[in-house]
C-alpha cells in the first residue's frame, strides 16, 4: 500500500465519520429537542395564560411566543453543538488533506527524481545503443573479412589445382619423351652389349683365313723349291744327255721337258705365291675396310648415342625446371595461403575485444538493476538516484576510453589509445 | 628446432586462433588461461622463447605475471609482449617498467604479429 493510498484511506474515513456524526448528532439533537419541547409544555403549560395576562396579550400569542423561544433556544443549543463537533471532525478532516498535500508534493518530487533518473538511463541506453551499434558493425567487419580471405583462398587454391592440371600435361609429354630416350638408350645397350662378341667372331674369322692363307704361302715356297732343284736335275740331265751324245737325245728331251715343267712349276709358284699375296693383300684390305665400315658404324652409333644422351639430358633438365618451377610456385601458393589463413585467425580477435565489450556493458547493467532495487528500500527514494545513474555512466565511459576500439583507429582522436603496436 | 611460445589468455577464441596462426608460421605453442596457470606452467619447466600475454584475465592478470615472471631463473631476458585491449598509457608504462618487450593493441593481424615476433626473437 502507498502512502498516498494511505491519506486516500484516512480522508475517506474521516468523511465517512463526519457524515456519520453528523447523522447521530442529528438524531440525538431531534430527540433531545423534543423530549425538551414535551417537558417544557408539560411543566410550563400554565405559562401562556400567564404570560399572556403578564404582557397584556391573548394567550394564543402568549403561546406562539413560547414555542418559537424554545425552538430558537433548542436550534440555538443543537447548532452550537453541531458546530463544535462539526469544527472537530473538520479539523482532523484538514489535518488529513494536509498530509496528503504533503505527500503528494512528495510525490511531485519523487516523480521529478524518478523523471530525471529516466532521463540518465536514457542517456545510459543510448551509450549502450553507441557500444552496441559499434559492436555491430565490427562483427560485420570481421565476418566480411572472413567470407573475402575465404574467397581468396578459394580462388588460390583454384589456381594451384590449375596449375598442377597443366603441370600434369607438361609432365606427360616430357614423360613420353623420355620413354622414347630410354627405349634409344636399351637400343644402343643391346648394341654394345652384343659387340664384344661380335668382334671376337670376327677376330677369329680373320684369323683363321690368315693361318690357312699362311699355309698356302709355305706351299707355293716349297713348290717353288721342288721346282728350282727338279729345274737344277733337269739341267743337270740336259748336262748328262749332252755328255751321251747321240744316245742320250732322248733323255735329253725328257730333261728339256723336265726342265720346262719345274720352270712351268716355279711359274705356277710364282703365279700362287703373287695370288695369295694378292688374296693376302685383298683380305687385309678387306679387314680394312671392314674395320672402316665398323668404325663408320660405330660412329653412327656413337652419334646416336650422343643424341640420345642429350635428349635424355634435356629430358632431365626440363623435368628439374619443371619441378623447381612447380615447387616454387606451390611454396608460393602455400605462403599466400598460410598468410591468409593467419590473417583469417586474426580477425578472430574481434570476437574477444566484442566479448569484453559486452562483459562490461553486462556489468553495468547489472549494477543498475541493483541501483533500482535499492531505491525500494531508501529513505530519500528517487532522490539520490540519478545521480547515481550519471556516476554509473561516467565510469562506464571512462572504462570503455581504457580499451581499443578498432573501429576508431582511423578517427580523429585515434591517437589517444596509443599507437597499435609499440616495442618498448 | 622451432621457438616455442607461451600464450596466456582467457578468452579461448583468442589462444585458439592465435596458436593455430603460429602453428602455420611454424612455431610450437603452449597455452595458458590466466596468469597464475602461467606461472605454474613455467615453475614445472617450461622455458618458452617468447610469451604473449593478455592484460585483463581472472585470478592473475597480465601486469602481475610479467612481475612475477620476471623473478624467475632464466626469464629474466624472454621477451614478453602484452597483447591486449587495454589501451590506457598508465598500463602500458606499469608493463613497461616490469620489462615487458612490447604492447600490441587487439586485434593484430596474423602477418603483422609474425613481423613483431621475428623483430624480437632473432632467427624465429
Amino acid at each position: 500500500m502507498t502512502v498516498l493510498t494511505e491519506q486516500r484511506r484516512k480522508l475517506a474515513e474521516a468523511s465517512v465519520q463526519q457524515a456519520r456524526s453528523l447523522r447521530r448528532n442529528m438524531a440525538i439533537s431531534t430527540v433531545l429537542g423534543t423530549l425538551l419541547l414535551s417537558l417544557m409544555v408539560y411543566y410550563t403549560h400554565e405559562l401562556p395564560t400567564q404570560l399572556s395576562q403578564w404582557l397584556g396579550i391573548s394567550e394564543a400569542a402568549a403561546l406562539a411566543a413560547l414555542v418559537a423561544i424554545a425552538l430558537l433556544g433548542t436550534n440555538f443549543l443543537a447548532g452550537l453543538v453541531f458546530f463544535r463537533i462539526s469544527y472537530r471532525n473538520a479539523g482532523s478532516l484538514c489535518r488529513t488533506l494536509e498530509e496528503l498535500d504533503r505527500e503528494l508534493v512528495k510525490t511531485e518530487t519523487q516523480l521529478q527524481a524518478s523523471r530525471s533518473a529516466m532521463h540518465a538511463t536514457a542517456d545510459m541506453d543510448q551509450a549502450f545503443q553507441g557500444f552496441l551499434q559499434q559492436n555491430l558493425q565490427e562483427s560485420e567487419t570481421s565476418t566480411l573479412g572472413i567470407i573475402e580471405r575465404t574467397g581468396r583462398l578459394n580462388q588460390a587454391a583454384g589456381k594451384l589445382l590449375e596449375y598442377l592440371q597443366n603441370s600434369s600435361d607438361n609432365a606427360s609429354t616430357m614423360a613420353v619423351d623420355i620413354q622414347q630416350g630410354v627405349e634409344d638408350m636399351n637400343k644402343i645397350a643391346g648394341f654394345v652389349r652384343e659387340l664384344p662378341d661380335k668382334i671376337r667372331q670376327d677376330a677369329e674369322v680373320i684369323h683363321h683365313i690368315l693361318q690357312e692363307v699362311k699355309q698356302l704361302e709355305g706351299l707355293a715356297t716349297s713348290i717353288k723349291e721342288i721346282s728350282q732343284q727338279t729345274n737344277l736335275l733337269a739341267l743337270n740331265a740336259a748336262i748328262e744327255a749332252a755328255r751321251a751324245g747321240e744316245s742320250g737325245r732322248g733323255f735329253a728331251v725328257v730333261a728339256t721337258e723336265v726342265r720346262a715343267l719345274a720352270n712351268r712349276a716355279s711359274t705356277a709358284a710364282d703365279t700362287i705365291e703373287s695370288g695369295l699375296s694378292q688374296a693376302l693383300a685383298a683380305v687385309e684390305s678387306s679387314l680394312v675396310d671392314s674395320n672402316l665400315g665398323d668404325s663408320q658404324h660405330h660412329l653412327e652409333k656413337a652419334t646416336q648415342v650422343v643424341d640420345a644422351f642429350q635428349k635424355l639430358q634435356n629430358s632431365y633438365e626440363e623435368m628439374r625446371q619443371f619441378y623447381k618451377s612447380l615447387f616454387s610456385v606451390v611454396t608460393q601458393h602455400n605462403t599466400e595461403l598460410a598468410e591468409e589463413i593467419s590473417d583469417m585467425l586474426g580477425l578472430m580477435q574481434y570476437q574477444d575485444v566484442e566479448g569484453q565489450r559486452l562483459t562490461r556493458m553486462t556489468d553495468t547493467l547489472a549494477e543498475r538493476c541493483q541501483l533500482y532495487a535499492d531505491v525500494e528500500h531508501s529513505p530519500i527514494g528517487f532522490k539520490g538516484l540519478t545521480e547515481d545513474l550519471q556516476q554509473l555512466l561516467a565510469r562506464y565511459l571512462e572504462d570503455e576510453s581504457r580499451h581499443s576500439h578498432p573501429g576508431n583507429r582511423n578517427k580523429t582522436n585515434a591517437t589517444d589509445a596509443g599507437p597499435n603496436i609499440e616495442l618498448f | 628446432m622451432p621457438k616455442t611460445i607461451l600464450v596466456v589468455d582467457d578468452s579461448v577464441t583468442m589462444v585458439m586462433s592465435l596458436k593455430t596462426s603460429l602453428q602455420i608460421a611454424g612455431f610450437t605453442v603452449e597455452t595458458a588461461h590466466d596468469g597464475q596457470q602461467a606461472l605454474d606452467k613455467l615453475k614445472t619447466g617450461i622455458k618458452p622463447d617468447l610469451i604473449i600475454t593478455d592484460i585483463n584475465m581472472p585470478r592473475m592478470g597480465g601486469i602481475d605475471f610479467i612481475r612475477h615472471a620476471r623473478t624467475l631463473p632464466g626469464m629474466r631476458f624472454t621477451p614478453i609482449l602484452a597483447l591486449t585491449t587495454e589501451s590506457q598509457q598508465a598500463k602500458r608504462d606499469e608493463a613497461k617498467k616490469l620489462g615487458a618487450t612490447g604492447w600490441l593493441l587487439k586485434p593484430v593481424s596474423g602477418a603483422d604479429l609474425v613481423k613483431v615476433i621475428k623483430q624480437v626473437l632473432p632467427g624465429a
